[in-house]
């Protein structure tokens, strides 16, 4: 047990001592609806994104990266280059033509809705 | 211009409400799709409409307005002009801009969207959940969860949680328990389908008839359960939720083998019969023929089994609200254990089973199991008022357990049948809801107890029990405001033999900020024990049972309270939670289970001072890394209950400290959605203590303490495509045994005078695996839902 407290504390100080060149930062992408937030996430599941989300009702995306890997510009390019449109980057038609038609974000569609509806029971 | 138009519109809409007020001012309606067909063929008929629930529908003009269709398809949103537009939405099918016309109900069909395979939603949550929102302190694992250990039933499925411990009965039939907060699983009430599970005659093999295959998510709730489904909860609910025709792919097969000699198949399938009727089919088979004695002291150290289970389910959804699942559940088991010579006779299985039903050479144990199970619920909710609902619950089983053990003979038969009624609606508004409703139980108990002690000596007895209890419960639940919610329920009922009892039960949910919650609860329950199959360990021993049988039986009673602390935070811009709760279990009343008054005997006597167990625990979940998961737990249990004479008062089998530490892999998706898995969990069991053998001499004498010891899992798993993965796994890695697991058996130190046996022998005292590693491998192969195409 000993051991295993102190591997993980060793882990945790690892991980701290090596924060110094990470970076979060947040800007806006156009979507619509889950499948949307499933691709953007997808696209920056490269090496130096720590972590990446995107918020369906606000359209913005948050990114954790470490700075000596990768940029903030071929960040936008990675989002752009699935088909969505960033606040610096803004997608190709025809990548934007080949996504979902309930992606569209460019006409209009719209599953308006949130996805934190998780946690309700439903029996 | 456009912000004159604007605020006209704007205007209008504020206006509206009021306008239309005297009729209804809410437009009802329903969401529907076309049925997806498996068969090409049926492409020609008329298309079949079934309700979709979970659809968006709002308003074009008014983002507010949003609202979602429920479990039937319906949905309610305030009226607006005619000409307005409805837009309906949901991820995976086409949007639909719907021109109002004025109507008071509206049916909506959408259409498939366009498939794109990959692109499809996944639906991305963590395996194991823990709601921030719910006031019960509820902890869900889902498929992803139970598929991190292969191996198989229920009683095994817990290996990867750190609430809920497994351990075995004793050291022959190889039977797993659980125990959660410190107290055996007796005291907690196991579901299936929200209907009554593993109880009564089934308690503890119970675990063992629901194949992990077969499940779909486990909602654990710690602490006082709800007040709608009995009063035998104390420690906490289990609800096992099965695969249905709802949530069960078209196939789903799996075969397990393991190193032990054990085979197992298991499927579920569904069938979409007509519009409204859907079934599912669930198999399950077991064997194990081989005979393993690795520690070598002449003792089988897993058992030979056969075990069969089928289920039948079937789902009906009508078109305004009527719901139904009926099914029906078989199963037979058949397991041997005992010494390794009672089976050197070179029989057929089924021989063998036959001849073991008389005492045998050597010392050996025949279990069978028979039972049949048959539940209907059906539930109607008023398509005017989705609040309202009406339900109905009816359970019934007939459970046979016949075993020998050496010259014991138990013959136990069950019957069991609950009907309950509830009903749900609101008080004003959606912010006061309640369900109220009434129950009904029968339970019978006719158990026969036969030890034949020697030639001329033997000791029968019979015990009998018919319990009748009526009850009525109201349960109301206030979710007035985002920060806090209330539920406070209550439940009377009139036991037939031992009067009345009141089960107050409390939960309370305090969100302190979005992202820590705060939970309480308490509440009171009651439990009738059966202690010969509860205590089904003791079996595999030469202790004699001291109990007062019939006239001393009275009901367990014991008061719960706990809290539960969660936070979500991110930790290296990673998500990650902790979890903090205490619990607290004080017993009224309690059957006490005494196995320190003699080496040679089973006291069972009603509580006298008092009995608790008090816990808390630490648990800490991890997102590490988009491919890694970690785990930390620690837990501190102290269960005391007071025995006669001076006897040890800290609970046998239970350790202190308890530390679980697990990590889980997952690779990024191949083009065809292969992946690797892989999961490792080590768990450190402090030091339990065991009952005192101290007065035998040696070598039938045990420490007073177990060690402490570590326990390894861990499992591979490639999947090649959503349809099909293989497995290969390891349980108990680092190889931990326990020293000389039973009292009587011959390691290697002397040999055994049979006299000696017959006083001495004890099976029971099993704190670790007996075992040793074990390695599995497995393969899970079935059919998706067919992809949405237009």
């Amino acid at each position: 047990m000993k051991h295993i407290i102190l591997g993980s504390a060793c882990l945790f100080f690892a991980l701290i001592a090596e924060a110094q060149n990470k970076v979060q930062i947040e800007f806006g992408v156009s979507g619509v609806c889950g499948m949307c937030e499933e691709r953007i996430e997808q696209a920056l599941d490269v090496p130096g994104v720590i972590m990446a989300d995107w918020n369906v009702e606000s359209k913005r995306l948050t990114v954790a990266y470490k700075t000596k890997k990768i940029s903030e510009d071929q960040i936008h390019q990675l989002v752009a280059d699935v088909g969505h449109d960033t606040d610096k980057v803004k997608a190709k038609d025809e990548v934007y033509a080949n996504i979902h038609g309930c992606c569209k974000y460019r006409e209009g569609a719209s599953c308006s809705g949130s996805e934190g509806h998780d946690d309700h029971d439903d029996h | 211009m456009g912000t004159v138009r604007t605020s006209l519109f704007l205007f209008f809409i504020l206006l509206i409400p009021s306008l239309i007020k005297g009729q209804s001012s809410f437009l009802k309606g329903k969401v529907l799709t076309e049925e997806v067909h498996d068969q090409d063929h049926s492409s020609s008929h008329e298309p079949v409409y079934i309700p979709l629930p979970g659809a968006y529908v709002r308003w074009a003009h008014d983002v507010a307005s949003t609202t979602v269709s429920d479990a039937f398809g319906f949905f309610k949103i305030r009226k607006a002009d005619a000409g307005d537009t409805l837009l309906v939405s949901m991820t995976g099918y086409e949007s639909v801009g719907w021109i109002y016309g004025g109507e008071a109900y509206l049916e909506i069909p959408m259409e498939s969207g366009v498939a794109l395979g990959a692109a499809e939603v996944v639906e991305q949550r963590a395996s194991t959940e823990l709601s921030l929102l719910s006031p019960l302190d509820v902890q869900s694992l889902n498929r992803k969860e139970l598929a991190k250990a292969a191996c198989c039933n229920l009683s095994e499925a817990f290996e990867t949680n750190a609430s809920v411990d497994a351990s075995f009965t004793d050291a022959v039939t190889g039977t797993r328990q659980i125990r959660m907060l410190g107290l055996d699983g007796k005291y907690s009430q196991i579901q299936v389908d929200n209907l009554p599970g593993p109880r009564g005659l089934g308690v503890v093999k119970g675990l063992t008839f629901i194949p992990g295959d077969w499940v779909n998510e486990i909602h654990i709730s710690k602490g006082a359960g709800t007040a709608t489904q009995g009063y035998e909860s104390i420690t906490g609910q289990i609800n096992v939720a099965l695969k249905n025709p709802e949530t069960a792919d078209p196939l789903h097969t799996n075969l397990y083998a393991n190193a032990a000699g054990r085979f197992e198949f298991n499927s579920v399938s569904k069938h979409q019969v007509s519009r409204r009727w859907s079934t599912a089919v669930l198999l399950h088979g077991l064997t194990n023929s081989q005979l393993n004695d690795r520690n070598a002291d002449g003792f089988l150290d897993t058992p030979m089994q056969q075990n069969y289970v089928a289920r039948n389910e079937w789902k009906f959804i009508g078109d305004r609200g009527i719901r139904g699942e009926y099914a029906i559940t078989g199963l037979q088991m058949n397991s041997l254990a005992g010494q390794t010579r009672a089976f050197q006779n070179g029989l057929s299985w089924s021989d063998r089973f036959k001849t073991m039903q008389e005492s045998t050479e050597g010392w050996s144990a025949m279990t069978a199991i028979d039972r049949m199970e048959i539940s209907a619920k059906t539930g109607f909710v008023f398509p005017d008022a989705e609040w309202r609902s009406i339900g109905t619950q009816w359970s019934f089983y007939n459970h046979r357990h016949n075993h020998r053990f050496g010259s014991s003979f138990y013959e136990g038969h069950e019957v069991f049948f609950r009907g309950n009624v509830l009903y749900a609606g609101i008080l004003g508004n959606t912010n006061h809801s309640f369900t109220t409703g009434a129950t009904f139980l029968f339970n019978s108990f006719d158990e026969d107890l036969k030890f034949d002690w020697n030639d001329t000596l033997a000791f029968e007895a019979n015990v009998q029990r018919e319990e009748r209890v009526p009850g009525v419960f109201f349960e109301y639940t206030w979710t007035g405001n985002e920060r806090w919610s209330v539920i406070a329920g209550a439940r009377y009922d009139q036991h037939n033999l031992f009067g009345a009892f009141f089960s107050p039960r409390l939960h309370a949910r305090w969100s302190v900020t979005e992202n820590v919650s705060w939970k309480l609860a308490a509440g009171r329950g009651y439990r009738t024990p059966n202690p010969f199959m509860e205590q089904l360990g003791t079996w595999a021993s030469q202790r004699d049972w001291y109990w007062g049988f019939e006239s001393t039986v009275k009901p367990e009673i014991a008061t719960n309270v706990g809290t539960n602390l969660t936070a979500k935070f991110r930790l290296n811009y990673r998500e990650a939670t902790l979890t903090l709760d205490a619990y607290s279990t004080q017993f009224q009343n309690k059957l006490v289970v005494d196995l320190d008054q003699s080496s040679q005997g089973i006291y069972l006597y009603n509580l006298t001072g008092e009995s608790f167990a008090n816990t808390a625990q630490a648990e800490f979940n991890w997102d590490l890394h988009r491919r890694w998961d970690v785990r930390l737990a620690y837990r501190w249990v102290n269960a005391h209950t007071d025995r006669i004479d001076g006897n040890p008062t800290q609970d046998p089998f239970v350790s202190r400290h308890r530390g679980f530490s697990q990590i889980s892999y997952g690779s990024p998706f191949n083009d065809r959605e292969g992946q690797w898995r892989a999961d490792a969990t080590l768990q450190w069991i402090g030091a339990q203590r065991l009952p005192l053998t101290n007065e035998n001499p040696d070598p039938f004498n045990r420490t007073d303490m177990a060690p402490d010891f570590f326990q390894l899992n861990a499992q591979l798993t490639r999947q090649f495509s959503p349809e099909f993965s293989i497995y290969l796994g390891v349980e108990n890695a680092l190889n931990y045994k326990q020293d000389r697991p039973i009292i009587g058996a011959d390691y290697g130190d002397n040999v055994v005078a049979e006299a000696d046996f017959n006083q001495y022998f004890d099976a029971s005292l099993v704190y670790g695996p007996i075992f040793g590693r074990m390695m599995y491998a497995g393969l899970r192969w079935g059919i998706l839902p067919p992809a949405k195409e237009k």
